[in-house]
């Protein structure tokens, strides 16, 4: 009874077979057993068997070296598309006796080699480059040994494991935004702040006019802001997707992206507005999470089959 | 990284360099100088590339000294085959191979290299010693191989590991060495430079051939007996008897006799069985008298056995022989050869004989008489004896009176055939020395002996040893305490009994020095029979023994595919169960275990804390044991060092837990 989404290697799903060495290392003990019969000598002999021998009991260390391994995924932080999205693997030896030099390959690459302990466990990590947001499957893994001596190589099926990487959109240039907001139209049904009098800059917001983005602070590096007109301090923004309606979904969720990160990094507590879903004003990592979890799933792409 | 592993590091170069100069190490022994010399020069540039970073060679380079080698190599041997030529090529490729070692691949190859040069070193000499040496080597490269394959692994890990690889290996490798069918004869051929340098008995005597041989203290055979071991004086090993004599050598001659010969065996048999080594002669030998006659040997006239051809590999042969006999008439071609004599033995000699002739009623009064000669002149027994003349017997009889057993055999034979008695000579050995250690005698060259035997009416043929009359302690206590007593100055004839013990007796240090001594033969003797004369003919006894009737190839190939299935299901089941190490554990993990059963899992990072606070909240029911094995855990793992009384109360803990309910939802 073990994680459910764990795999165990079975007898069956540890495949083994000799490696380019350990033909050449038959070859060898060939040529040794024709010289030992040749010569009658009781000494080679002896030395032919030891070392074919050791061959065949190392085969078995080959195998016994992944079998029974358990491997199961490990949590996976969510990451914007264009970057790294990195899988974690445990390596769970159950056994009673170290494994030894177990990879774990990618795509016919090695990734990792590592020891594992006697009922010890190893994390290994896997970066995946995030080509697009939505749900990235973990890739299959293969898990391989050439324990003890490299005559042989013993190695699994391809394991798919239940792990997936949300991957958020990829945001938007800053510049992108300024650009998009000064062609989106003045007025959209989620503004809500309007009014004369210039009280100070708050964050922009995404229905603001861009008559009254802070060209000033934003060349200044500080951000987007918008004119405050009203009076109250901090500004509750809601972020609309149907502002940005002569765009693409694409780019309109990159777009938003780049907003929420933006009011996040400024402290300012902000909505979203999507066509299905709304969701209401706030601030913080889980706020943040939603928020871009929802643009990432929007209209979901099917999930990124497995490379 | 990829997946053909790293470059091997520099560890491994040295680990490889090292290997290399231990297995060819051997190989000098018998190589021109110039190669081992050219050998130990591109190791140590090597080693130097390693240690300063310097480049490596380039291909011409490379290719200009391969052709070097080989053209030396060629001068040398003026050949680039057979067996010397072939190892002193492949020691000097090897070595150039070193100066080429980049990928992993160069590096297999050199040390599979290695394991032939291991086995070239066994063509030349198959001691106990060597294999051990070549054992640790063997360790080493194998320990080689696990860097290559593990890089950056300990010296220590790859050096045990190599060796539980090949501790792993013996059970296996004995049954493959014991069933794998073995053919008769090679394959391609044996150099012609084979056998050279064994000696043996040669078929001639003459004064100072015997004492010749005696003076090598190389095993001549060894003989292991079903029963109890005969009386040293019994101990009579017949080689060859001499029947010609020329009145200076004795030689075999008496071809035309007859071979078979009956005689009625008095007493008990004696069972026995012989390892003869080899000796380049056909010669073999058998304890008076042989009844049998074994395979593949031939009888020659006299009850003595040899080979059909010389004996160059070491044989063995199992024999019958009655201690006590009577053997039958005597054919008139017989007593023909037994009677001969050159014209020339000597004036005094024959007046001798004659003498007795006329005094004694019968021939065994004129043995007798001859004996009591010996014994009562003024003889002595020598292990130095002086040269000889032209007439040797005569010389001795008279004027020396000083010889060896060979001396006395001849000039007993001479008398008695002057006399007109049958009578021939016979060379073999006397004796022997018992090994405690491995229940067997060891019979040396150096107990080579000559005696006579006669011819009696009524009685046949009876062995006369002259030399127990003039030194019955040759005869008693065997040839090597001879020596011991010659060496402190002891004349021989009458020495009281009390008188050898103690000049026999052995200082502690020697005690144990020969008790090594037998150790180390018994096991050189048992190394002989397993492996040096592991055969077609040994293997087969070995199936019968174990109860095969008609061992065929098919059968062993069976036989040993089905003992290794076995031997290594036997490892794999073990390799599952083996027990863990860390009791504590092992007692944490059945309680987890338990919990699993109802779907409380705990998660590869979860600390046994963060693991029970989980459980509890989920099943609250049994949240006191968890605490209680959770405390106990966390002590025994990070608390003070536990007591047993501390591992107890935990195991109880453990044992008392009960889970009940459903599986836990999700």
């Amino acid at each position: 009874m073990k994680n459910p989404s764990a795999v165990v290697l079975g007898q069956r799903q540890v495949y083994i077979l000799p490696t380019r060495h350990g033909l050449l290392f038959s070859l060898v003990l060939l040529a040794l057993l024709l010289a030992s019969v040749n010569y009658n000598n009781g000494l080679g002999f002896l030395l032919t068997f030891l070392l074919t021998s050791m061959a065949i009991v190392a085969i078995l260390d080959t195998q016994r070296n992944l079998l029974r391994l358990r491997i199961s995924p490990g949590a996976c932080v969510p990451v914007f598309a264009g970057d790294n999205a990195q899988f974690s693997v445990y390596l769970h030896n159950d056994a009673r006796t170290p494994r030894r030099a177990v990879q774990l390959e990618y795509n016919k690459q090695l990734v990792a080699r590592s020891d594992i302990g006697a009922q010890q466990n190893v994390c290994l990590s896997l970066m995946v480059p995030a080509t697009r947001r939505g749900w990235l499957a973990c890739p299959p893994l293969v898990l391989s040994t050439l324990y003890p001596l490299a005559l042989m190589r013993a190695w699994s099926p391809r394991l798919r494991l239940e792990q997936r990487c949300l991957v958020y959109p990829a945001p938007a240039t800053e510049a992108a935004l300024t650009q998009a907001l000064e062609s989106a139209p003045a007025s959209t049904p989620g503004a809500q702040i309007g009014g004369d009098d210039y009280s100070g800059l708050r964050t922009f917001r995404l229905g603001d006019s861009a008559q009254r983005i802070s060209w000033k602070t934003l060349a200044r590096g500080q951000g987007l802001h918008t004119k405050e007109f009203l009076d109250g301090g901090q500004q509750t923004l809601f972020f609309d997707w149907h502002a940005l309606a002569p765009l693409d979904t694409e780019s309109r969720l990159s777009l938003l992206c780049r907003a929420v990160l933006e009011a996040e990094g400024a402290g300012q507590p902000y909505g979203l507005r999507l066509p299905h879903l709304t969701l209401e004003p706030g601030s913080g990592e889980h706020h943040r999470h939603a928020c871009l979890e929802a643009l990432a799933l929007f209209e979901p792409l099917p999930t990124i089959p497995a490379a | 990284m990829n997946l053909a592993g790293p470059l091997p590091d520099r560890h491994t170069a040295h680990w490889l360099l090292a290997s290399v100069l231990l297995v060819l190490a051997p190989h000098a022994a018998y190589q021109p100088f110039w190669l081992s010399l050219g050998i130990v020069a591109l190791l140590a540039w090597r080693a130097l590339l390693t240690q300063r970073a310097w480049p490596m060679p380039g291909r011409l380079l490379r290719t200009v000294l391969t052709l070097l080698m080989t053209l030396l190599v060629y001068y040398h041997y003026h050949t680039l085959f057979g067996r010397d030529a072939g190892i002193a090529l492949m020691s000097g490729m090897l070595a150039l191979k070193l100066l080429e070692l980049r990928r992993q691949r160069d590096y297999l190859l050199a040390a599979f290299l290695l394991y032939f040069l291991i086995l070239a070193s066994f063509l030349y000499s198959q001691s106990l010693w060597l294999a051990a040496y070549l054992l640790g080597t063997i360790l080493l490269c194998t320990a080689t191989l696990v860097r290559l394959a593990q890089p950056g692994a300990e010296a220590r890990y790859a050096l045990r590991l190599a060796g539980r690889l090949l501790l792993q290996a013996l059970p296996l490798m004995l049954l493959m060495y014991l069933l794998f069918p073995r053919i008769q004869g090679t394959l391609w051929g044996l150099p012609l430079d084979a056998h050279g340098g064994i000696t043996g008995m040669s078929d001639e005597l003459r004064p100072g051939s015997i004492n010749q041989l005696s003076q090598s203290e190389a095993v001549a055979f060894r003989a292991t007996f079903s029963g109890a071991l005969p009386a040293n004086a019994d101990l009579y090993w017949r080689s060859l008897v001499l029947w010609q004599t020329d009145g200076r050598t004795w030689s075999r001659g008496g071809r035309s006799l007859p071979v078979t010969q009956g005689f009625e065996g008095e007493g008990s048999p004696v069972n026995y069985l012989i390892t003869f080594e080899a000796s380049n002669q056909p010669w073999l030998v058998a304890l008076d008298l042989p009844a049998t006659q074994p395979p593949n040997l031939r009888r020659l006239p006299g009850f003595v056995l040899a080979a059909g051809t010389p004996v160059r590999e070491r044989l063995r042969y199992a024999l019958t022989s009655w201690p006590r006999y009577r053997t039958g008439e005597l054919s008139d071609r017989e007593r023909a050869a037994a009677l001969q004599l050159p014209a020339d033995i000597g004036e005094r000699t024959r007046a001798l004989a004659l003498r007795w002739r006329a005094q004694s009623a019968n021939d065994a009064d004129v043995v007798k008489a001859a004996l009591n000669y010996f014994h009562n002149e003024n003889f002595v027994y020598t292990l130095q004896p002086p040269l000889l003349g032209g007439q040797p017997v005569e010389e001795f009889l008279f004027d020396v009176r000083r010889g060896y057993c060979e001396h006395y055999a001849s000039a007993l034979v001479t008398l008695m055939r002057a006399a007109g008695i049958p009578a021939r000579a016979l060379v073999g050995y006397q004796g022997g020395e018992f090994n405690p250690s491995g229940h067997y005698l060891i019979v040396r060259q150096s107990d080579a002996h000559a005696w006579a035997e006669v011819w009696l009416v009524g009685r046949g043929w009876v062995r006369v040893d002259p030399t127990a009359a003039v030194a019955p302690e040759r005869i008693e206590y065997g040839a090597d305490a001879v020596r011991r007593l010659a060496h402190q100055g002891a004349v021989f004839g009458q020495l009281p009994a009390e008188a050898v013990r103690r000049a026999l007796s052995l200082g502690w240090l020697e005690g144990l020095a020969l008790r090594s001594h037998h150790l180390w033969d018994a096991a050189d003797a048992l190394w002989n029979e397993w492996v040096l004369d592991y055969s077609v003919e040994r293997q087969q006894q070995l199936l019968r023994r174990l109860g095969f009737h008609a061992p065929s190839p098919l059968l062993m190939v069976e036989l040993l595919a089905g003992l290794s299935a076995l031997l290594l299901l036997g490892y794999a089941v073990y390799g599952w169960r083996a027990p863990t190490r860390d009791p504590v554990l092992r007692v944490y993990q059945k309680y987890c275990r338990r919990l699993a059963r109802v779907g409380l899992v705990r998660a590869p990072q979860e600390g046994a804390q963060d693991f029970a606070r989980r459980c509890a909240q989920h099943r609250p029911d049994m949240a006191e044991g968890i605490a209680r094995i959770t405390q106990h855990y966390v002590r025994l793992r990070y608390g003070a060092p536990a007591t047993r009384q501390d591992r107890k109360r935990f195991e109880h803990a453990v044992a008392a837990f009960r889970v009940s309910g459903k599986m836990l939802a999700g």
